[in-house]
């Protein structure tokens, strides 16, 4: 971390708003990053002095950084996969192992496909011998492929979260085991989602194809980690460690990883579904929100603070001063 | 955190999507989530949103407007990735939206945004100007022209294939449409690279794909496939025969021996056409009545074109007819304008074909607007590098208008000869150029014209022109010799006759019997009304009298460099030519390939400059490559040389090239029969007519 950022997360991190302290403690508790990084990161905020910065000023900065070295179009490799973040990279990924990640399907329903879900679904269950509909679904990942960019993949291990892929109600257990808190719909709306299950040997196999340093890494705060629902952690940890956004299940920390991006193929397809409800931290009611999110995030801590045996890792927000 | 963006978006709607657009706006994780998802989420269709969504109309509108007024400070703050980035977020978001105000504005300015959005392309999935189209195709008016989808379809990137299908299943999607699509997949696949059996492989998977999205039975599919084949009856390709072929050889006897029938629509008959052609050509039928024959005859082709996809009828009936009747006076103002509403359309199919370009030309001179026909002369001047009637056109419209544009008509004229030597038009206008530009220019001017007579001896012009020049320098008696001479072989020549009787007379000649008059024409009240292409073609042709102006005027320079700066292609272009102010010249936008290229010959690339813009290219990747070794003067490359012969090969083996092609294989062989001197000069005024053609795309 930067001195001259840390006054500002300081700060940020007593505010009495618990998604601005979680941002800033996001950062604060970040070990993994490489000081070039967080160089990169300082110089995509606004020309002055950090510790003059607003908390608005550190989210232009971070959406800027984002765009530049994670969202990368297709032609560049994202800065989590470059040397930059070897700190971060996982060494020697096991390709046997399975990955699952979840996909949000409006943008290539409504405008690339101009097709609905359940007609994207038939498509998807038409039979190997109907090679007119094998072929259009072929053709409907050659197009999703072409519009997606190059920004690394979130993804977990099936093994972990099988029980909750297996139920009736897989798409919200899977949201919030995996703290995909931006999945939530509001009233009477509701996001089509796409389960995708593949080797990471395919991921393996992209690396190579595509010459790249690294095909894995352990997600840091600056891979998609400014936001409430992201907890890092300490530098021992083989994995990142998902917060689950139901409290109930706090101590359920999950492994996940970021992975160079693939280009889905219709193998990959398991499961269709809609998640149609918010999950327990999205309520409208700031203060009851901000309760519950330090309550979350502290159990949490309390959970990667016995798996990794770091007992001094990180700080609680409840009772913070 | 959504919700509370949203009351200060209730406030200030315009900050709250700047603060949202520039990641400034706190709505918590939402933001892992890209813009156009947020935004969809925030404002869903509905009664109760329709407010909220008003003033988000207006909201994205004013920043679209805003991104493009300060692209060099957000281009200089944000780098292109991001810009591009956002301009595509707000696309899609559009697309997800379909917020009215927004649609309705890009479609009425979408010729010019274009022109800002298509240089900004990175990748597929990051090219703000395909993301336009696809919001285009995704909200079109019921029976909206296909054109601009048939002609997405020709582009080779499978990405504009996409949204031209996209846009052709849309709002619904009919057998009519079907055919439509199959005819695109047809333009796309006849011109990709590769060899047609591979593109044939490759077209059969993509028809499998259609009739696998629209599931019909067999029949149905094989009568579309038939409809499309034979609807493109006026532009068989070899592509469409191997189909053809295809067909046979897999049993599909009934398809192939179908689709060499007649098409399901009625494109006039040519007997219809050759009878219309009389009538324009009678002088016994009145002017009015020929054109209202004209007209409808070309609109039924174009109603052909409409359904079917093919353009060949509708373009040649009205470029051929079109020529005819307009060497006739008396067409009236609306027979004008629709004459004229039906050029612009043809140039949305047919955007490169030379003959539209002309008779355009020939329409506003028809009417006397010599504004907008300088306008077309000088777009077409650069779309075409080697036509040559153009140019003339161009000189002479030059030199009527003032003798301080005398210089760039002079340039014209001396580039037709590199082009096409012994050319007798140019030829003569140049000679009657120097007469008017003085006393020691005179004896150049004999000389071509003597050079030209002997080399044209069935063509009286050059010496008339001769004989008026003999009389000017008190040569008379051989003057008399000559034109004496011409009248008894061209006797029912009114202009040789008129000046031998001037010559009998004994009348002096001055310089003002050779320079150009403006030629009298009907007055014909035409709206003054500047149509969106045209605004285009005005655009583009400002810009090149400013280049032309460049070297020696401060203003046309300025001019040019502030164009540059926001991202204008053709204006960075001839900064980058002209290295004005280099080294300060704006950094060209990414997909601003004949910028990039001018920027290597300018500054001696390395062979791995070249590479990089090869690769980001693909595109143009027989043009790079030609563009290369057009700049090497010293033709050091060998491996080079051999590449680009190899490809002139394979060019000239192919039998339907685009006008980039045709330059490359005669630039070639031109080139290839000069000496070495030669060879280097002519060598860098062919790159630069390479370069300009590619500078700005030709779509409208």
């Amino acid at each position: 971390m930067l001195e001259s950022l840390l006054p500002f997360l300081d700060r940020t991190s007593r505010s009495p708003c618990a998604i601005k302290s979680a941002v800033a403690d996001n950062c604060r508790f970040e070990e993994r990053t490489s000081q070039k990084r967080w160089q990169n990161f300082a110089d995509c905020l606004p020309e002055m002095n950090h510790g003059d910065l607003t908390y608005e000023d550190w989210l232009e900065g971070s959406f800027l950084y984002t765009q530049k070295y994670l969202t990368v179009p297709s032609v560049s490799v994202p800065e989590a996969l470059l040397e930059v973040n070897s700190s971060a990279w996982l060494k020697d990924p096991a390709p046997g192992q399975t990955l699952v990640r979840l996909e949000a399907l409006e943008w290539p329903l409504s405008s690339l496909w101009n097709m609905s879900l359940d007609e994207f679904m038939a498509l998807n269950d038409a039979p190997e011998r109907n090679q007119d509909a094998r072929r259009a679904l072929s053709a409907c990942f050659d197009d999703w492929n072409r519009a997606r960019d190059n920004r690394p993949l979130f993804a977990a291990f099936l093994d972990e979260v099988e029980d909750e892929v297996e139920n009736e109600d897989w798409s919200h257990l899977l949201r919030d085991r995996l703290g995909l808190g931006h999945y939530a719909p509001g009233k009477g709306q509701k996001i089509p989602v796409v389960l995708m299950r593949y080797d990471l040997q395919d991921v393996i196999e992209t690396q190579t194809r595509k010459g790249l340093a690294a095909s894995c890494a352990l997600p840091t705060a600056l891979d998609g980690g400014m936001h409430e629902y992201f907890f890092p952690v300490p530098e021992q940890n083989p994995f990142g460690a998902t917060l689950h956004l139901d409290p109930r299940y706090a101590d359920l920390l999950t492994a996940e990883i970021i992975h160079c991006r693939i280009d889905y193929q219709p193998r990959h397809v398991w499961k269709f579904g809609w998640i149609e409800k918010d999950h327990f931290l999205s309520m409208v009611d700031q203060r009851d929100r901000d309760a519950k999110l330090r309550e979350a995030r502290d159990l949490h801590l309390f959970q990667l603070r016995i798996d990794s045996k770091r007992d001094s890792f990180a700080e609680e927000m409840v009772g913070r001063k | 955190m959504i919700e509370q963006w949203k009351q200060g978006f209730r406030q200030y709607p315009e900050k709250a999507i700047a603060d949202l657009m520039s990641g400034r706006a706190s709505v918590g994780a939402s933001m892992r989530r890209d813009v156009p998802e947020i935004l969809f989420h925030a404002f869903p269709n509905g009664e109760e949103f329709s407010e909220e969504r008003d003033l988000l109309d207006t909201a994205m509108l004013r920043w679209l407007t805003d991104m493009r007024n300060h692209y060099p400070r957000e281009v200089s703050r944000l780098g292109f990735d991001v810009y591009s980035k956002r301009l595509c977020d707000a696309f899609r978001a559009l697309q997800l939206l379909k917020l009215p105000r927004c649609i309705h504005h890009i479609r009425e300015v979408h010729e010019a945004w274009l022109r800002w959005l298509r240089p900004l392309r990175i990748a597929p999935e990051r090219d703000p100007a395909l993301e336009s189209w696809r919001l285009l195709g995704l909200v079109q008016r019921a029976n909206a022209n296909p054109s601009p989808w048939m002609q997405l379809a020709r582009d080779p990137r499978p990405e504009y294939l996409t949204v031209a299908l996209l846009g052709l299943q849309l709002p619904s999607i009919t057998k009519d449409r079907q055919v439509l699509m199959v005819a695109a997949l047809l333009h796309h696949f006849e011109r990709a690279p590769g060899n047609i059996e591979y593109n044939v492989t490759n077209f059969n998977r993509s028809l499998s794909a259609l009739r696998g999205r629209f599931p019909r039975g067999p029949a149905h599919w094989r009568d579309v496939l038939r409809t499309a084949i034979s609807d493109q009856s006026g532009s068989v390709t070899a592509f469409s025969k191997e189909l053809v072929r295809q067909l046979d050889v897999t049993g599909d006897k009934k398809a192939s021996q179908q689709s060499k029938v007649a098409s399901r629509i009625n494109c006039p008959t040519r007997e219809q056409k050759e009878h219309v052609l009389k009538l324009i050509k009678s002088s016994s039928v009145d002017a009015k009545h020929a054109a209202d024959q004209y007209l409808r005859l070309v609109e039924e082709c174009r109603d052909f074109t409409l359904q079917t996809g093919d353009s060949y009828f509708f373009v040649r009936t009205l470029c051929r007819h079109g020529d005819q009747l307009l060497k006739r006076s008396g067409v009236s103002a609306e027979q004008v304008q629709a004459i004229g509403d039906l050029i612009e359309e043809a140039l949305r199919w047919e955007p490169v074909n030379e003959y539209v370009w002309t008779l355009w030309a020939n329409l506003f001179a028809y009417t006397g607007r010599e504004q907008h026909q300088e306008w077309v002369l000088r777009e077409t001047v650069r779309i075409f590098p080697e036509d040559s009637h153009s140019r003339v056109e161009l000189a002479r419209l030059l030199m009527r208008q003032s003798d301080s544009v005398v210089f760039e008509a002079e340039m014209l004229l001396r580039e037709v000869e590199s082009i096409n030597p012994g050319h007798e038009p140019s030829r003569v206008e140049l000679s009657r150029l120097l007469v008017c530009k003085g006393r020691e220019f005179w004896d150049e001017a004999e000389q071509i014209l003597r050079s030209t007579a002997a080399l044209n001896a069935d063509n009286a012009h050059s010496r008339v022109e001769l004989g008026k020049l003999l009389v000017l320098t008190s040569r008379r008696t051989e003057a008399l010799t000559l034109l004496r001479s011409i009248s008894r072989t061209f006797s029912s020549d009114q202009v040789i006759l008129a000046v031998l009787k001037r010559v009998e007379r004994g009348d002096e000649f001055t310089i003002e019997d050779f320079k150009q008059r403006k030629v009298p024409v009907d007055p014909v009240n035409v709206s003054d009304a500047i149509p969106s292409t045209l605004l285009e073609v005005k655009h583009r042709s400002e810009l090149q009298r400013r280049y032309a102006w460049a070297s020696q005027n401060k203003t046309a320079q300025e001019e040019l460099l502030k164009q540059a700066s926001f991202g204008d292609a053709l204006a960075g272009f001839y900064c980058q030519w002209l290295e004005l102010d280099a080294p300060n010249i704006p950094s060209p936008p990414p997909h601003a390939w004949a910028w990039k290229v001018a920027s290597c010959i300018k500054n001696s690339a390395s062979k791995s400059e070249w590479e990089a813009i090869d690769s980001s290219f693909s595109e143009y990747r027989d043009v790079t490559r030609f563009a290369h070794w057009l700049s090497d003067s010293q033709e050091q490359d060998e491996d080079l040389r051999v590449e680009v012969e190899k490809c002139v090969t394979r060019l000239n083996a192919s039998q339907d090239l685009t006008v980039f092609q045709r330059f490359i294989c005669s630039t070639w062989q031109q080139i290839e029969s000069l000496d070495s001197e030669e060879r280097a000069e002519r060598k860098e005024k062919n790159a630069f007519k390479l370069l300009h053609a590619s500078a700005e795309e030709i779509a409208y």
